[in-house]
């Protein structure tokens, strides 16, 4: 109903008087001819208003001297009208023609770039590199080429093993999928032997290249010889050297101190805040504060950015800038023994996060804690072999 | 009342009789909307009372605020205070 309704507005359609004696008539040969006519009311006892569009009314004359009935226009609405009404007025139809025509430029510029799926890469090092490429905001979206800033963005950066560059409206998301970071690898076809990165106790050793010199249960000191790279030839004579290559599982212990704290830090908010609103422009800002300067020693600061936008990706260069600085004070509490524990262990587990750890011992004193991990890891590390060096810290297996 | 060979074939083939007899249909939305397809021409309309040909009989409506919200050759939109509804 609403769109039919628009329709007709942006058509233009006359309210019409009907009289006479029998108007009945006047709607049936309407309808047959298919004339439509809506909101159709009775107005005197001789005499019905009805709504019809101009085309429907030009050809209205013959069927009302059929019926008998006179026709007269009572008002004319929509927008054909409206226009004609006011085709006098210079001033208001250049503005209605400048917001179009504002309104269609500013949607052919890129005003937004997006940058996704970055981990390693900033944000800002992508746009850097995007705007030495060719992009950056304010340029006209048609202009791009996407192929030639994809292939220098590949070359410029070496992090990145994807780009994609879509243009939706005055957005341009770029997705970005990065190399996976290489592991530290010894090159691959120098010979190398494995040694343990610290003390502990084997768990499981699989040697996939080189002489195993440890078995599991084994106490092993750091820096020992795991996996040798030295073989004994097969004839007994000579040594030949390979890339040894391998996983040690291994139970280690890590001792962590941290002290206890007597004291726990809050914010509380004491209820005094500022402002500071802002308007940007392009690149312009206006600002709706005099006083710069934010006297509060700590505080909370809480953004907000409402971005002018058409639709989703039609973003305007407008955007409001909403900024509250609360001021916060931070109180020393006294915590009792439970709460500083919890905050000592949560800081030492925090210390072992990317390590697996199988069980853990604790020991406290008055103002620290120690807590031992028993942790199962990888201790496996490459270094290159020391030449002339023979398996003599461990019998051949 | 004897059914006419048409309207017994309709019936068999279970057909919407509205289109093949060229029967009227009436919608009617509690008492305020009221749409009858197939008519044939409006006899009479006033706010109170409207009376429409149809191919076998009349309809009459009386109410009161009766409008015509849409006309067209088969189709008569009538909203307002619905009160009676006969076959004349």
């Amino acid at each position: 109903m609403f769109l039919v309704k628009l329709f007709n507005l942006i058509q233009g359609y006359v309210t019409i008087i009907i009289e006479g004696v029998f108007p009945e008539r006047f709607l049936n040969i309407c309808a047959r001819r298919g004339i439509y006519l809506w909101d159709v009311k009775r107005t005197g006892k001789l005499s019905l208003s009805a709504n019809a569009s101009v085309r429907g009314f030009r050809l209205m004359r013959p069927i009302a001297k059929k019926a008998r009935c006179t026709v007269r226009i009572k008002k004319k609405r929509g927008i054909p009208f409206y226009i004609y009404k006011h085709r006098r007025r210079k001033a208001f139809a250049v503005g209605a023609g400048l917001f179009v025509l504002l309104l269609f430029v500013m949607t052919r510029f890129i005003w937004v770039i997006d940058v996704t799926g970055n981990d390693i890469l900033s944000t800002e090092t992508v746009l850097e590199n995007l705007e030495r490429a060719g992009l950056k905001t304010g340029m006209l979206s048609g202009k791009i080429d996407t192929e030639y800033i994809r292939d220098k963005m590949m070359i410029s950066l070496e992090e990145l093993s994807w780009i994609g560059i879509n243009i939706k409206g005055t957005t341009a998301h770029i997705e970005i999928k990065e190399r996976e970071q290489k592991p530290d690898l010894f090159p691959k076809d120098e010979p190398c032997s494995i040694y343990a990165l610290t003390d502990g106790v084997i768990q499981s050793i699989d040697a996939q290249n080189g002489q195993r010199l440890v078995a599991a249960g084994d106490v092993v000191k750091k820096g020992q010889l795991l996996i040798s790279g030295a073989l004994d030839s097969k004839t007994g004579e000579g040594v030949r050297y390979v890339h040894a290559d391998g996983e040690v599982m291994a139970r280690t212990w890590r001792e962590i101190t941290v002290p206890i704290p007597g004291y726990a830090e809050e914010k509380v908010r004491t209820g005094r805040s500022k402002s500071k609103h802002m308007v940007k422009i392009f690149s312009f800002y206006i600002k709706f504060f005099t006083n710069d300067r934010i006297s509060y020693t700590n505080y909370d600061r809480i953004s907000y950015v409402k971005k002018l936008s058409i639709g989703k990706d039609m973003v305007l260069p407008f955007s409001f800038h909403y900024d509250n600085y609360y001021e916060v004070e931070i109180i020393r509490r006294e915590t009792d023994r439970n709460e500083a524990l919890d905050i000592a262990r949560s800081e030492a587990k925090n210390r072992v996060k990317d390590i697996l750890v199988v069980s853990s011992v604790e020991e406290e004193s008055q103002d620290t804690l120690k807590i031992t991990y028993e942790c199962l890891e990888n201790i496996a590390q490459k270094k290159a072999i020391l030449k002339g060096e023979t398996n003599d810290n461990g019998e051949n297996t | 009342m004897k059914k006419s060979k048409k309207e017994r074939l309709t019936e068999l083939l279970d057909m919407p009789k509205e289109v093949i007899l060229d029967l009227p249909k009436l919608t009617l939305y509690s008492n305020n909307q009221l749409t009858i397809e197939n008519y044939s021409g409006i006899l009479e309309y006033t706010s109170e009372h409207i009376r429409l040909k149809t191919a076998d009989k009349t309809v009459a409506v009386s109410g009161s605020n009766l409008e015509l919200r849409t006309i067209t050759d088969i189709d008569v939109l009538i909203e307002g205070d619905i009160s009676k509804i006969e076959y004349i």
